[in-house]
Parts: C-alpha cells; sequence; structure tokens
C-alpha cells in the first residue's frame, strides 16, 4: 500500500484531470461491459436476446441453457482435460521460456545473436499443419496431453518479451551472486526471476488463456472421446443446431429438438469463460506469491 | 491416467496399422468417417452391433464436423485414407478423385451388394446417382436431402394484408408489388408512421424466381454460395448473367427508390442470432421473406404432430412463428405460393438436394471383400423396412427410441436421449449412416406438401462441382455481388448490367461456361 | 532431419566468426549452467519448429495427397504467377495494407495511454475493477459482436443514428459506407483489444521502482512530471519491442472480424488477404496458394522487422536482437 501511496502522491493531484479520468474510465466500462452483460442475459432466455432491441433483461427468463450445457455427459472430462493442459502447459511453458530467454539475455553468451535470429525466424515461417500433423503423429503424441502441449511450448512472441524485460535488468544485481560463488542456474532463479515477476505473470496469463480457450490442436490431435477439452465439448453444443444442411439436423429443428440457439451459445460462453475470469486473480496472486517464497527458501 | 494413454496410443496404432489390411487378424477392419455430432470410441454399441452382424471390425476415425475437410485432409496427407469416408461439400468430389484418395465403385458391386440402395435412387432421386460419377466412373454415392425437394417458403404478414385490403394471397408479380407497395405506403401497422417496407434481401429471392431465376444465394457470406445454372436455348448459363436478371433488377431499383425495398437490405435480414431468423420480419419493419425454411414458420396448430399416446396434437411453433407469437400473439402470418412473373415464368429458389457423396479410401479398390462389407452397411440404410433402417441410423429401437406411428414413421426419442441429441454419435451410429432420399412422410411434410411447396421449386441445372468453374467461382460471386448492389441503389444505371456481364466473362466466367457446359453435354450424351 | 543439422551447422559456423576472446572451449566451459537452461528450449525449437519447415515448399509444388509433399511434383514459381495475376489480388493487399495501417496507427497507442491512465486511478479497487472489465471484450468472439455492432449502428433503429438525429444530424449507414466502414473497423478493433493490450505496460508500470516516485514526490515534482520523467522513459524498451513486434503485423488483418462485419457494399475497402485465401480455399484444396500467400505476406513481415529493428537499435540502441 506505500508504494500506491509514494507513487500517486498527494502533491500535484488535479481534481479536474481526476473526474476526467474516472468519466473516461467508466465510459469505457459500460461499452466494454454492455456485450458480456448482453450474453449473461442471453444465456438466461429462452428466446433470443438479438430480437429484444437493447434491454438487458432476459426474454422469456429460463435456465434450460444452463441445463443443457450441464447435462452433457462431456463435460466432466473436458474440464478436466482443459485443467490439465493449461497447468502442465502453462507451467512448461514458462519453465522453457525464462531459462531459454535468460542465456540469451546475457551479451556473453555464445553465438546469442544468431540463435535469436533462428527464433525470431520461426515467428514468420513455419511449414504449415501437415508437416506439424505428421511430426505429432511420428513422435507417438497423438491422443496424449502433450499434443497439446508440445507444438506450441515456447512462442518467439513471448520469448521476445521475456528477454527484452531479462535485459532491462541492471547486471549489478547478479555480480554480487557471483561473487558469493552461486553459479548461473541459482542466479536465475534466485535473484533474476524475482525481479522478473510482472512478466512472470502477463506471460502466465497469456499462456494460460491462450490454452484455456483452444480447440483446433484438441480437434486434430485428440481423437478418443475422454480427451476432449472442455471448449471443444462446449463446442459441439453450440454447433449442433447450426448445420442447416444436414436432414438430420432439419428433422431435430423441426421437432424442436433444438432449442433457443443462441441462449445456449451464450450458456456455454459463460460457462467456459467465467471460470477463467475468475480464477486468474488468484493464479496470479498466489503464482507470484510462490515464486518469491521460493527465491527467498532456495 | 496411464491407462488412458495407453489405451489412446492403441487405438492410435490400430489407426497406423489399418492402412496394412491383411495384419493376420481374424476380422477385417474398416475405418470409418462419417458426419459426427461427438467423437466415438471403438466399443460405441452401434459399431459393436453392426460389427457382429456384418463380421468385421468398424473403426471410428473420429472427424469433428464442423472443420471436416480440414482435419480429413491432413489424415489423407499423413497417409491415413479411411476405407469410407464421406465428403462434406459434394462439390469437392472432382478433387479427391484428382488427388487419387477416391476408389472407382464398379456398379456390378453396386448391383450385387446394395440392389436396395439403387433402387431409392433410382425412385426417389432419378439421375442423381450419375453426379457421383467423374469421367464415366463412378466414385461417390450421392447423399440426398429429401427434404430440400421444397422450395423456400414466402411468408406473407396477413394480418397486416388485411390492414391494407388485401384478402388473397399473391399470385403473380404484379399482385405481388401493389401488395409491397401497400405494405410501405398504408400504414399496416398502424403506428402512424412511415416505417414500414415491403421487403428486404431474403425477399428478393421471390422476384428472381418469377423471372425463373435463381441468380444468387443470399446466405453466402463472401462467396460461399452456390453456383446456379440454367438452360436457355438449349445452352448452360449461369444464372447470374442470364439477360432477364436485368428485368428483376430494374423492378428491385424501382422498388428501393420507392422505399418499398428496405434500405437496410444491404446488411441482410438476419442481424446475429440463430441463422434463421428474420429479425427485420420479426420486428415488424416489412411484411414479407422468403428466409431459412418452411417449418421455421409454422404457427402452433397449422398442422398435427402425434404425441406420445398416439393421438393427434397440434404441432409446436417453428423457430420464427415462436419470436412473432412472443412480440404480439395477435399477429397472423401465411405461406403463399411462389409468383407468376410477366414471361409467363413461374418458381423460387430450392436448394440442392444433392448434399454429401460417401466414398471408398483408393484402397479398397482393389479389395473386393472390403467393399462388399462396406455396401453391406450402406445397403442397411435403404432397407424397405422403416424400422430396420431407422435402427441403424439412431440405434436400437426401444433403448433409444420408440415407434408412435408407422404410417407417418413418426417415432420420439427415450428420455434422456430425447434431449441429448449427441447420443447417436457416441454409439456410433452416424459413422454407418447414409442419408438417402426415402419419401417423406411426416406431419411437417404432408403440410409442406399441402402446400404446393414440392412443386415450381427452381432446379439447379449442375449441382456437383465443376474443375474449372469452381476456381473462377468465388471471384465471380464478388463481381456479382457488387455489381447487382449498385445498380439496385441507383449507384449505377441499369445499363451497367452488361458491363457487368462482360467483366464476368473476362474474369473467367467465358472459362466456366465452357466447363459447365461440357459436364452437361456429357452427362445428357448419356 | 536434415533441416536440424543444418540449422546446427549454420550456428555454430556464426558462433566460430563471433569475435572471440578466448578460445572456444573455454568459453562453452564457462557457460556450461547457461548452456544447460538453454538448451531445453533451444531443441523444441529444432524439433516442433524447424524440423516441419520443409512444409514450406508446397508453395513451389503442385500438392498432392498421393504423392505427398516430397513427392509431388515442382512448379517452381508457377503459384506465385498466377496469385499476382489472379482478379483482386493486388486489391485485396492494398485494403489489408490499408486497414491495418489505420489499426496500427491508433491500436498501438491506444493501449499505452490506457496503461498510463489506470495507473493515475489512485485507489487501488476501481483500478482493479475497471482492469478486469477492460479485459472482457478479448473475450468475446467476434461473430457475436458484429451482429450486436449492426444493431447499434443500423441507420434507423441503432442508438447511435438516433443520437444523430436527434442532434439534427442524418443517419449513417455505417456498415454500408466505405469510408465509415473502415472507421468502424478501426474503431471496434481498438475497443476490442485495448484493455488485453495494456496488461504489458501495466506489468511494466508495476515494474517500476517505487523510490524512484517517492524520490520525485519529495523534489515536489506533480503527476504529469512523473509520468514523463520515470514512468514513460521506463516503458520505452518494452515500447520498442511492441512496436517491432506491430510492424511485423502489419501485413496481417483480422479475418474475424472483417469477415463477420463485411458486406458487398464494402467490398472494394474491406476485401483482403485472409477473406481472399478463404475464398480460394473454399473451392478447392489450395494448399499450394495458401503457404504462398503466406510465404510472400511473410517475407515481407520480416523485412520491416529487421529494417524496424536496425532503427531502434540506432536510435536508442535496444531492438529484438
Amino acid at each position: 500500500m506505500g508504494i500506491v501511496k509514494a507513487r500517486l502522491g498527494a502533491s500535484g493531484a488535479n481534481p479536474a484531470f481526476n473526474i476526467l479520468n474516472y468519466a473516461f474510465m467508466l465510459l469505457m466500462s459500460v461499452t466494454t461491459l454492455y456485450p458480456f452483460v448482453f450474453l449473461i442475459t442471453s444465456s438466461l432466455s429462452g428466446l433470443d436476446m438479438t430480437l429484444g432491441g437493447f434491454s438487458l433483461l432476459p426474454r422469456d427468463f429460463t435456465f434450460t441453457n444452463y441445463q443443457k450445457v450441464f447435462r452433457n455427459p462431456a463435460i466432466a472430462t473436458g474440464y478436466y482435460n482443459t485443467i490439465l493442459r493449461t497447468a502442465i502447459g502453462t507451467s512448461l511453458s514458462l519453465l522453457v521460456t525464462f531459462c531459454l530467454a535468460w542465456p540469451l539475455a546475457k551479451k556473453a553468451f555464445p553465438g546469442r545473436n544468431a540463435w535469436t535470429a533462428l527464433i525470431v525466424f520461426t515467428m514468420f515461417f513455419s511449414g504449415g499443419m501437415i508437416p506439424a500433423y505428421i511430426l505429432v503423429r511420428q513422435l507417438h503424441l497423438i491422443d496424449t496431453v502433450w499434443a497439446l502441449v508440445l507444438p506450441e511450448l515456447v512462442t518467439a512472441y513471448n520469448f521476445v518479451i521475456v528477454r527484452n524485460y531479462m535485459q532491462t535488468i541492471p547486471s549489478s544485481m547478479e555480480e554480487s551472486a557471483k561473487m558469493d560463488g552461486a553459479n548461473d542456474i541459482v542466479i536465475l532463479f534466485r535473484i533474476i526471476l524475482p525481479v522478473c515477476k510482472p512478466i512472470i505473470a502477463t506471460i502466465a496469463l497469456w499462456v494460460a488463456v491462450w490454452h484455456w480457450n483452444a480447440w483446433f490442436d484438441s480437434m486434430i490431435y485428440v481423437t478418443k472421446a475422454s480427451g476432449q477439452v472442455v471448449q471443444l465439448v462446449m463446442r459441439r453444443i453450440v454447433l449442433e443446431g447450426s448445420d442447416q444442411l444436414t436432414q438430420m439436423m432439419a428433422e431435430a429443428q423441426r421437432q424442436g429438438m433444438v432449442i433457443a440457439p443462441e441462449g445456449l451459445k451464450a450458456a456455454t460462453i459463460m460457462v467456459t469463460t467465467i471460470p477463467i475470469l475468475c480464477v486468474y486473480p488468484f493464479i496470479q496472486k498466489y503464482f507470484v506469491k510462490g515464486v518469491m517464497m521460493g527465491s527467498l527458501k532456495g | 491416467m496411464n491407462g488412458a494413454f495407453k489405451k489412446g496410443i492403441a487405438a492410435a496404432a490400430i489407426l497406423a496399422c489399418v492402412s496394412f489390411a491383411a495384419f493376420g487378424q481374424a476380422k477385417m477392419q474398416v475405418t470409418l468417417a462419417n458426419y459426427q455430432i461427438e467423437p466415438t470410441d471403438p466399443d460405441g454399441e452401434s459399431l459393436v452391433t453392426y460389427g457382429a452382424k456384418f463380421g468385421v471390425l468398424f473403426v471410428p476415425v473420429n472427424i469433428d464436423n464442423n472443420k471436416y475437410h480440414e482435419i480429413l485432409n491432413l489424415k489423407l496427407a499423413a497417409g491415413e485414407v479411411p476405407d469410407f469416408f464421406y465428403l462434406k461439400e459434394a462439390d469437392k468430389l472432382n478433387n479427391y478423385v484428382k488427388q487419387g484418395v477416391a476408389a472407382k465403385i464398379p456398379m456390378d458391386m453396386l448391383k450385387k451388394y446394395a440392389p436396395n440402395l439403387l433402387k431409392v435412387l433410382a425412385d426417389n432421386a432419378p439421375g442423381y446417382l450419375d453426379m457421383g460419377k467423374v469421367k464415366g466412373s463412378l466414385y461417390g454415392i450421392p447423399a440426398v436431402n429429401a427434404t430440400n425437394a421444397f422450395h423456400i417458403p414466402l411468408v406473407y404478414r396477413t394480418d397486416w394484408m388485411k390492414k391494407v385490403g388485401v384478402t388473397k394471397m399473391p399470385t403473380t408479380l404484379t399482385e405481388f408489388e401493389s401488395l409491397m407497395y401497400k405494405f410501405a405506403r398504408n400504414d399496416p401497422d398502424g403506428n402512424g408512421k412511415n416505417d414500414t417496407y415491403g421487403l428486404s434481401q431474403d425477399g428478393l429471392n421471390a422476384v428472381f424466381g418469377a423471372f425463373g431465376l435463381v441468380p444468387f444465394d443470399h446466405n453466402s457470406k463472401g462467396a460461399a454460395g452456390t453456383d446456379y445454372w440454367l438452360l436457355k436455348d438449349g445452352k448452360v448459363v449461369n444464372a447470374s448473367i442470364h439477360p432477364d436478371v436485368k428485368k428483376a433488377l430494374a423492378l428491385m431499383t424501382k422498388w428501393y427508390k420507392d422505399g418499398v425495398l428496405d434500405p437496410e437490405f444491404i446488411t441482410g435480414e438476419n442481424q446475429g442470432g440463430y441463422w434463421a431468423l428474420s429479425h427485420a420480419f420479426i420486428k415488424g419493419r416489412i411484411g414479407f421473406t422468403t428466409r431459412a425454411n418452411y417449418y421455421h414458420w409454422a404457427m402452433p396448430g397449422v398442422y398435427n404432430d402425434i404425441a406420445e399416446d398416439g393421438s393427434k396434437t397440434p404441432c409446436q411453433p417453428g423457430a420464427n412463428a415462436k419470436e412473432l407469437i412472443a412480440i404480439d400473439p395477435k399477429i397472423t402470418i401465411g405461406l403463399g405460393p411462389s409468383l407468376m412473373g410477366p414471361d409467363g415464368k413461374q418458381g423460387i429458389k430450392k436448394y440442392n438436394m444433392l448434399m454429401n457423396f460417401y466414398c471408398f479410401g483408393k484402397q479398397v479398390e482393389k479389395d473386393p471383400a472390403k467393399m462388399a462389407k462396406i455396401l453391406a452397411f450402406m445397403e442397411e440404410n435403404a432397407n424397405p423396412d422403416f424400422l430396420v433402417r431407422n435402427a441403424i441410423k439412431n440405434g436400437t429401437r426401444d433403448k433409444y427410441w420408440k415407434l408412435l406411428d408407422l404410417e407417418t414413421e413418426t417415432t420420439t426419442f427415450i428420455p434422456p436421449y430425447d434431449k441429448d441429441t449427441g447420443y447417436v454419435s457416441r454409439i456410433g451410429a452416424t459413422l454407418l449412416r447414409a442419408e438417402l432420399p426415402f419419401p417423406m412422410k411426416s406431419p411437417s411434410n404432408m403440410w409442406a406438401y399441402s402446400l404446393g411447396y414440392d412443386k415450381l421449386g427452381i432446379d439447379n441445372l449442375i449441382q456437383v462441382g465443376l474443375p474449372v468453374a469452381t476456381k473462377y467461382k468465388a471471384d465471380l460471386m464478388k463481381l456479382r455481388d457488387e455489381a447487382y448492389l449498385q445498380i439496385i441503389t441507383g449507384a449505377k444505371p441499369p445499363a451497367y448490367f452488361d458491363e457487368y456481364v462482360k467483366a464476368y466473362l473476362a474474369a473467367g466466367g467465358t472459362e466456366a461456361q465452357k466447363d459447365a457446359q461440357a459436364y452437361y453435354d456429357e452427362m445428357s450424351a448419356k | 532431419m536434415a533441416t536440424n543439422t543444418d540449422a546446427a551447422g549454420g550456428a555454430s559456423d556464426s558462433i566460430a566468426t563471433a569475435p572471440r576472446k578466448q578460445p572456444l572451449s573455454r568459453r562453452l566451459w564457462d557457460n556450461r549452467y547457461l548452456i544447460l537452461l538453454f538448451l531445453p528450449g533451444m531443441l523444441y525449437f529444432l524439433v516442433f519448429r524447424y524440423v516441419p519447415i520443409y512444409g514450406l515448399v508446397i508453395a513451389f509444388k503442385d500438392y498432392n495427397f498421393s504423392e505427398g509433399i516430397m513427392g509431388s511434383p515442382w512448379i517452381g514459381l508457377e503459384v506465385f504467377k498466377e496469385m499476382f495475376a489472379s482478379h483482386g489480388f493486388w486489391e485485396v493487399f492494398k485494403n489489408t495494407l490499408v486497414i491495418s495501417a489505420l489499426q496500427f496507427v491508433t491500436g498501438f497507442p491506444a493501449p499505452i495511454i490506457f496503461a498510463l491512465l489506470l495507473n493515475e486511478i489512485a485507489s487501488l479497487r476501481p483500478k482493479k475493477i475497471f482492469q478486469t472489465i477492460s479485459y472482457l471484450p478479448h473475450f468475446v468472439s467476434w461473430v457475436i459482436l458484429a451482429g450486436l455492432f449492426t444493431q447499434f449502428l443500423s441507420p434507423s433503429t441503432g442508438p447511435i443514428n438516433i443520437l444523430i438525429q436527434a442532434m439534427g444530424g442524418k443517419p449513417i449507414y455505417f456498415m454500408a459506407d466505405p469510408q465509415w466502414f473502415i472507421f468502424i473497423l478501426v474503431v471496434t478493433e481498438v475497443w476490442k483489444s485495448i484493455g488485453w493490450g495494456s496488461i504489458i505496460y501495466l506489468a511494466a508500470i508495476s515494474g517500476i521502482d517505487a523510490e524512484m516516485y517517492e524520490a520525485a514526490s519529495i523534489d515536489g515534482a506533480g503527476r504529469w512530471v512523473k509520468m514523463k520523467s520515470i514512468t514513460l522513459p521506463s516503458l520505452a524498451p518494452v515500447i520498442t519491442i511492441m512496436l517491432i513486434l506491430a510492424i511485423g503485423k502489419l501485413v496481417n488483418d483480422n479475418f474475424d472480424q472483417i469477415f463477420n462485419m463485411y458486406n458487398p457494399a464494402v467490398y472494394r475497402v474491406s476485401d483482403v488477404m485472409s477473406t481472399y485465401l478463404y475464398r480460394k480455399g473454399l473451392e478447392d484444396m489450395e494448399y499450394s496458394l495458401a503457404t504462398a500467400v503466406g510465404l510472400f505476406k511473410n517475407v515481407i513481415a520480416f523485412a520491416m522487422v529487421i529494417g524496424a529493428n536496425a532503427l531502434a537499435k540506432r536510435i536508442n540502441d535496444s531492438g529484438i536482437w
């Protein structure tokens, strides 16, 4: 709290600016909140909310959409698989990204520029889906969680940002540790990572949200029913009624089996988005704290 | 977890071995890729049941239907060609044949192992089997969507009609035009404001139809649409450059200027939400539309369904009807016939009945025993006994579904499967399913017949993908959409149509028409 | 595997040519712990990013499933020639550049300004709430947003136009007017990404040493001075890097946004590379064309990033490498 006070010290506080700033933030919040609230009410509506003008009250209030979502037998395993890939994927990605970025952030590392160029190159050039699929298949990763974790383990983009951040750390910090005879691995984990707290949290957020929302890789690499991620399960619930070309769906629509597809779509978005939105502040808090603790203990 | 992973690897290994068919295993393996809502495991109930029945081991190749071709192509690229796979997009058959992944299907095999299938196709969709031929040989068995025999609906606000003093459904374009003007000018919603229009984007189909044309696919976003072909003086012409389009456009330009055509037709009638909804119609902005299918507009009780106990019960409202009732229960709508145009032509757009193709992997070409097994389960789908074919489509009778009425072939799903459409895929039934054009008998179909919607739909002369025409299709459709729009909104004079035709022919249209003509000649030579 | 050894060979060449003070073996031994840290990540890049890179040759081949990537016949620059000659290719390329450039000019500074303004909110709780709410649009897909925008911007029933009319203006058909449509594309993109994009800057701000602010406060520096002399200079490295990365994205366009919002009335200005490719992909299995377009775009992007990086190095001695 002391930090906050000091940073925004009362000196020079300009009430007019404050009011304007708050007004702007409120306006932003209203506009960004609107579509989300729209989806919430839509998920609680039996009728299509797109026909309700701009009102945010549910039309024909109902929980049917959520019932339908939670009745799906695949949803529990879906959550399990998503949490598994997000947990493994995020921690492994952070570990490898930071371990790779640190040596390449140091001027003395042999071939540093060549390696960095090699990595940045992959930001622009890739062989596309076919060779990637063949590789994953040859490594026998199909139908395992590793097919969802390994192909996108480190992105050049995140690597560049982390390395750039590490380069701004003054070298005086590690020098004293070097004097005490600590090796580079110890220095990274005990001295450098604690300073990297904000960037760790940022990359963790990016990677975790990416993993949480990813479904296409699961569609390609996981074929067994018990390995599906929740986004894919949800996608199927949502798209079930949209395939206007199949006779079967025409039949289902006629018999009223596909109900309020828009409400259903909204409910699935809620069910998949809210967990990551709610959980993230906690992850961030404890995760960052954990890094700190680890560095103090180690 | 570990066990699950091992199982997964084992399944992958099975898949990997399948291409070496003679693996010395007791049962022949048949790998299947088909329409699926959810993935299934090899122990899916239907796969096991029918595997035992036909003496094969059915192995699912789970491919998500939403990205079907993308993922199928990946598998093909990695050399995993399923023994049986469907082509979700029928116009891709040519390409798969060219790429050497689809097997030739000899006619005598079909005659020997699937006589019922041939009969169903010949009886109810004559000529469709020929669409599966490339250079004279059969590569794909067509999946035919019988419901698309009904043309798109012509939906009117009948309460508005009463208000403006019209009692009879329009049957000619002249009557239609006069009604549209009344909808726009005589304040049919009685709110004292000049805020109504006759029609919007979807409604244009009815006008083109009165000239015997389906020149554009309004549901096509960025040109994902269907190309329509027709005959003019014995020559194949793309509907979008047919000279009569000019007449229809002239009418639309006039209506746009007079405020009869909704100026917001550009962004379409549907504004997000369920695809079948017409927001403009439901919100009382326009009085006529042709959006979606007839059953989306069924008001409660327009026909009777069969209830759980076999008695008759008023039908449930369709998706649009439900929204209309929620807005105002006093709203009434009616479905009218297609319109007769000034040149004596009458009709309206209908979707292609050709939906998908069922193909066999190239390796099956040299394995007649396997082909016979695949044909055996397809034949089961063509069984004259409704109960037999419904069992392969929907799973065991009285476990998943029960019969309510044999005459109308009405069934109902047994709870909890009534609210769980995905089960059919989970048990593997959709992998063994083939959509065939059996006569339609359900009460809602009977309603469509009673409206006469099986007649006067405009058939697309060529429903398959043509190698050269497809190459130019998307760019040509972009040209078309821009030109039509500019003419209707008055940004370009009516004579601009001739320029558009020139541009069309120059941008690949000439080659496309040549391609279509060649295909037509080849087909009609038989 | 050939790619693998090539890459490793190329790298050791550059090690050999690098200016050295000590023998290589000594330098390697000195850096043994760093090399240990470096190996897993580099191995990852070699296996998962460089082994599959042979797929790029599809752009120069008549790709065919039964013969595979390596077996398909070479056709040289045929696909590129066809692409450059194809109807409307240069138009969509130009549209992509125009839309991306406008989105870059507004969308790049917006999250920085937003982060700075958010940082000026004194109390912690509203700050957190505003921040979290600003993320929300990141989680809502363009399909849904497009429907909402169309309704909001409707010339007859949309609130924006009702407001314009109330103030005596004439209604504007935003979605069908080419100029306005581009404006809408830019505004909605900025709106959707501003909160999510500010995360990195907020993180960098939170990493600034609090003592610097305290010292400045003691010196009597006001809010504006502190922002100018402490916050912005501290953000400079991250802004530089984000700028270089953003320049690399100038040749990309947002398919989901444009595809869901455009219509024939605005094709002329909004048909872009990705929608073009989508159209082409629908017709056929156009792997070769897709790879060629990607290659064309990325060669440009790569060149621009190298240029931007060189410039950044000359100006303030920071860059990607």
